[in-house]
């Protein structure tokens, strides 16, 4: 009865009643405070039917019976089956009170439970954090930029404070640690760099303002890094079954390839290029007209001032070109004649030259026609030759075989039998042969079967093993992402937990009922035992009430039959009805007693309840009441009176 | 004084009142048509003057009626639009500030078909500080310089478009980013981009 | 002149020349105060620019140690060991400075950048706005001016631009 007590009272506590902190129970109620309670349970339920009626008893009797009536009506009309009238609530006793509060309580609605549903979605709670934002900023006032405390900078002015300048920093065993193996000798050196003289990172930067933004570019960077050489690694290079280094180098020397022959295709001189503004061509012609030499590939080319981006410069390239400007230059003639001179000497020269040139020219022509005859006759008498070596090496093997059976002529039938035991001979030797190559090679291809196969196996489980490190990768990914889930979730759950109002303490309630529920199964099995004892302790005395009017009538009859004939058998025979019936008087008296017993019990209890209830208190307060409700009807009928006349 | 939805939680203007006495003159049905015009103004479509003074010929507005009664249509629904009312409270709204029930009909009607259109337009009017137009790139592959004999490392120009916040023109910006510099540029755009997406 | 590196002790010169290779990447030489008694001012300058010199072209041109040797001329053993120890112990990071070199060579570089993630609540034209909006800005720097380009964007131009950043990423993954 306590707790179902302290439940109501706190219940009631929070519609608004003013209880007191030392009642502890309904008995304690008085008629104020029952009205007050109802009254404002009413309120909260249905606004219409408590705004009408007041908290507070008033105190004339008259006054005091028609609130008690509109109650009970406004508990009537809620739906409380109980009987309740202005008695209920003027002149109360426990557990009519009991059952109508708890009514009320229940049919409080649960507008507690209603407000932690609100929407929790992220978009509502984010307006409200912004709508608390804004709201405690509008609140502090604003102060020109000078003027500002730097916990105003960030909220009142509009961009950034400090503007985001990164440097580099040097951090030991970052990832452009050199790993090579040229740099092994390189890394005792960084390691002793590492520790005597590294500045720790907070000092490196020149500002102090750019520490923060060169750690996080730093760390951005090294992670993004580390981040696409894992997802290159694994989509890519775990494919290509390589060592990270081997995979590394690869890519790089399949680029480099790739480069060279770009450029290549790139620096090739193309006839329709414009050679006039490309300075690549302007010195293939001035190499060529100082001595043709084959211009190829190997050009010198240079591009603008600073980058040689598109043109690749191999490093023979500048001496061999200043070697040949040098000849070219040397040359030159460096005479110092006058001009005229110069140029008469220069024409007649030229005209020389001229005729020899021309000259020459024409036995050049004469010549090459000469030469291009004889190389065609040339080619024809050397096909010739071999035609006619190959007739002979023919001719040659026919005449040989000839001379051999004409030897063999003379003795023909032994040559013919050695002939044919010879011919058998190389016929069965080339089986044999046969049959140890086929000895050899059936092994061999055995064993290339099988190397094949292990082969084709190896490939297998390696592709196997790939999928399956594809598949733990996946897992491992999968199961970060669940982990970090989960830790949101425990963290959102702990705050929701926190906001969560701690008065009722849901605990104790639970292991309350759970308490009862344990009682309450203990008393059922204590039932059940008594039950089934006095079943038992009934089929006992029914048993033996039977077997008693079994030997009774049986023993009646013997002593019956004997009793006629002997008198000590008659005296014996009315001895035993004697026996018979005080005993069943006995037991009949017994009986009654515990039925008078029981109901000595129930009366007893329903005294206690009758107790309970106050009723001599209330029959007092009543005749109080009526005496006081006569007077004031007395005082008001000579109101009347008075005001009549 | 009442406040009003439509107006923002505000007084309604004193010209809205008095111009719509004005727009009570014209028949309902031609009231609706008016609306389909001041909708279309609305919507940067143009707006045909000579349809407009057709309608009101009747009513002998004069060239002053015709722009109020254009503008306080206009204010109407764009404002409607603006705070998100929906077509009962504005209808109820307008009956109260006296407008006639078949004017204040056909003017939800049209209000509430072109609501959303109306909310995006709106939307997309709004004020940004610059938008970004255009974005090219080229990767080169820088082998050699006077400073590092072999460089072997890549770089990324990017173009980017964009329109001044305050003039409104586009201004181009060609920046070289170096690969590294590249690569944390990319991530974090995609940290903003998810966090961007969060906020939905 | 290099030369002038012996007037501190051979056990300080370590230090001296690992805060010169920090200037040479990007961070800030060793400061004079230091070592005030040492030189004069024009000698630290002479030393400063030297020193500089001698580290970005020992590690541009790949020079073995012999031709660094070469390059500190007639410097005496225990400072020119000093000085090879640090080219070794910080080759990696001159290295990465001169790419950075090389790559400012171009007019316009990107310097730094910083992105602010905004979220427009309201506007004249509309009361409930609700969009999110990027901020970017760059640290741009041309013919050694610095100045700031800032482009705002929304969701779907920043799609736009992480999808082309992205491709151009993929071309870059190749050639690294």
């Amino acid at each position: 009865m306590e707790e179902v007590d302290r439940i109501l009272i706190h219940s009631l506590r929070q519609t608004g009643t003013d209880i007191d902190d030392d009642v502890q129970s309904i008995k304690q109620f008085s008629s104020e405070l029952i009205v007050e309670a109802v009254v404002r349970c009413l309120r909260v339920i249905d606004p219409t039917l408590g705004n009408g009626l007041s908290p507070s008893l008033p105190p004339g009797m008259s006054a005091r019976f028609r609130v008690g009536m509109s109650l009970a009506q406004a508990c009537q009309d809620l739906g409380y089956k109980g009987e309740s009238g202005y008695q209920t609530f003027l002149y109360s006793n426990e557990p009519e009170i009991r059952s109508l509060l708890m009514f009320l309580v229940e049919k409080l609605p649960r507008e507690s439970a209603e407000a932690l549903d609100q929407p929790a979605g992220k978009s509502a709670l984010l307006q409200k954090a912004i709508a608390a934002q804004i709201k405690t900023q509008l609140a502090l006032p604003w102060l020109p930029p000078s003027c500002r405390l730097s916990l105003h900078c960030k909220t009142q002015s509009s961009g950034p404070c400090h503007s985001f300048h990164a440097m580099q920093l040097s951090l030991p065993y970052s990832l452009k640690a050199p790993t090579k193996k040229q740099a092994k000798g390189r890394c005792n050196f960084v390691k002793e760099y590492w520790r005597e003289y590294l500045l720790p990172v907070t000092s490196q930067p020149s500002h102090h303002a750019s520490v923060p933004a060169s750690l996080l570019e730093n760390h951005a960077s090294e992670l993004s890094a580390a981040q696409e050489w894992e997802s290159e690694w694994n989509s890519q290079g775990l494919l290509s079954r390589l060592t990270p280094e081997e995979y590394c180098s690869r890519k790089r020397a399949r680029l480099q390839k790739r480069i060279e022959e770009q450029l290549r295709a790139a620096t090739q001189p193309r006839p329709d290029t414009h050679s006039t503004t490309r300075s690549t061509s302007d010195l293939t012609d001035l190499l060529n007209s100082f001595g043709g030499t084959t211009t190829g590939v190997d050009i010198l080319a240079k591009g603008t001032r600073f980058t040689h981006s598109e043109k690749f410069t191999f490093t023979q390239e500048p001496e061999k070109a200043a070697q040949q400007m040098a000849a070219a230059a040397s040359i030159l003639p460096s005479s110092h004649q006058s001009e005229e001179d110069l140029k008469a000497k220069q024409e007649v020269e030229i005209s020389a030259l001229q005729e020899q040139l021309q000259q020459l020219s024409v036995q050049m022509e004469e010549v090459g026609g000469d030469i291009r005859q004889l190389t065609v006759s040339i080619h024809q008498v050397s096909d010739e030759l071999k035609r006619r070596e190959l007739s002979n090496s023919e001719k040659e093997d026919t005449v040989r075989v000839k001379k051999q059976t004409i030897n063999l002529l003379p003795d023909a039938e032994n040559n013919l039998v050695k002939l044919q035991s010879l011919v058998e001979a190389s016929a069965k030797r080339v089986v044999y042969l046969a049959s140890q190559w086929e000895k050899h090679r059936a092994p061999l291809i055995d064993e290339h079967r099988r190397l094949k196969e292990l082969c084709s196996n190896r490939e297998m489980e390696s592709s196997r093993k790939l999928c399956e490190i594809k598949d733990l990768h996946d897992k491992i990914r999968q199961s970060a992402e669940e982990a970090k889930k989960k830790e949101s979730l425990y963290k959102q759950l702990i705050a929701e937990y926190d906001t969560l109002p701690k008065d009722v303490s849901r605990s104790a309630y639970t292991m309350r009922i759970l308490e009862i529920i344990s009682n309450i199964k203990k008393q059922k099995e204590e039932i059940t035992k008594i039950l089934s004892d006095t079943k038992e302790l009934q089929k006992e005395i029914n048993g033996l009430t039977g077997k008693l009017d079994r030997t009774f009538a049986v023993t009646d009859e013997l002593v019956f039959k004997d009793a006629k004939k002997d008198e000590s058998v008659r005296k014996s025979y009315k001895y035993l009805a004697a026996l018979h019936e005080n005993c069943t008087q006995l037991i009949q008296t017994i009986e009654d007693t515990g039925t008078i017993m029981r109901e000595i019990r129930d009366l007893e209890e329903q005294i206690e309840t009758e107790h309970g209830k106050k009723t001599v208190s209330n029959l007092e307060k009543i005749l109080e009441d009526y005496k006081a409700i006569r007077q004031e009807n007395s005082a008001l009928a000579a109101k009347i009176r008075e005001g009549q006349v | 004084m009442r406040l009003f939805r439509f107006c923002g939680d505000l007084d309604c203007p004193d010209w809205v009142l008095a111009e719509i006495s004005t727009l009570a003159r014209i028949s309902s049905v031609k009231m609706k048509l008016l609306c389909v015009q001041v909708i279309r103004d609305l919507f940067d479509e143009d707006i045909d003057y000579d349809k407009v003074s057709k309608l009101t010929s009747d009513a002998k507005f004069e060239t002053g009626d015709i722009k109020a009664s254009v503008a306080v249509l206009s204010f109407i629904l764009s404002s409607a639009a603006k705070h998100d009312v929906d077509s009962e409270s504005l209808s109820s709204e307008l009956q109260q500030l006296g407008l006639p029930k078949e004017h204040t009909t056909g003017l939800c009607k049209s209000y509430e078909d072109k609501h959303s259109a109306l909310q995006e337009k709106l939307k997309q009017s709004s004020l940004r500080l610059g938008r970004l137009e255009a974005v090219n790139w080229r990767v080169d592959y820088t082998l050699s310089s006077s400073e590092l004999m072999e460089v072997n490392e890549p770089i990324v120009q990017l173009r980017l478009q964009a329109q001044h916040p305050e003039s409104g023109s586009t201004a181009t910006t060609v920046v070289s980013v170096t690969a590294d510099k590249f690569r944390v540029l990319l991530t974090e755009l995609k940290q903003a981009q998810a966090m961007m997406n969060a906020l939905q | 002149m290099i030369k002038l590196l012996e007037k501190i002790a051979p056990a300080h010169c370590p230090k001296l020349l690992h805060r010169v290779v920090d200037g040479v990447c990007g961070r800030s030489y060793p400061r004079r105060m230091e070592y005030g008694e040492s030189w004069s001012l024009n000698e630290w300058e002479d030393l400063m620019s030297s020193l500089s010199q001698l580290f970005r072209v020992a590690v541009g041109r790949k020079c073995t140690d012999q031709e660094v040797q070469e390059l500190l001329g007639d410097l005496d053993a225990a400072c020119t060991q000093a000085v090879l120890q640090c080219v070794h112990a910080r080759w990696e990071e001159v290295r990465q400075a001169l790419v950075n070199r090389t790559s400012a060579i171009s007019s316009t570089q990107l310097q730094d950048f910083n992105w602010q993630l905004k979220l427009a609540l309201s506007s004249d034209k509309l009361s409930s706005l609700n969009t999110p909006l990027l901020n970017l800005s760059l640290d741009v720097r041309e013919n050694g001016v610095q100045r700031a380009v800032n482009i705002e964007m929304n969701k779907e131009e920043l799609q736009t631009l992480i999808n082309t950043l992205d491709a151009a990423n993929k071309v870059v993954l190749q050639l690294k």
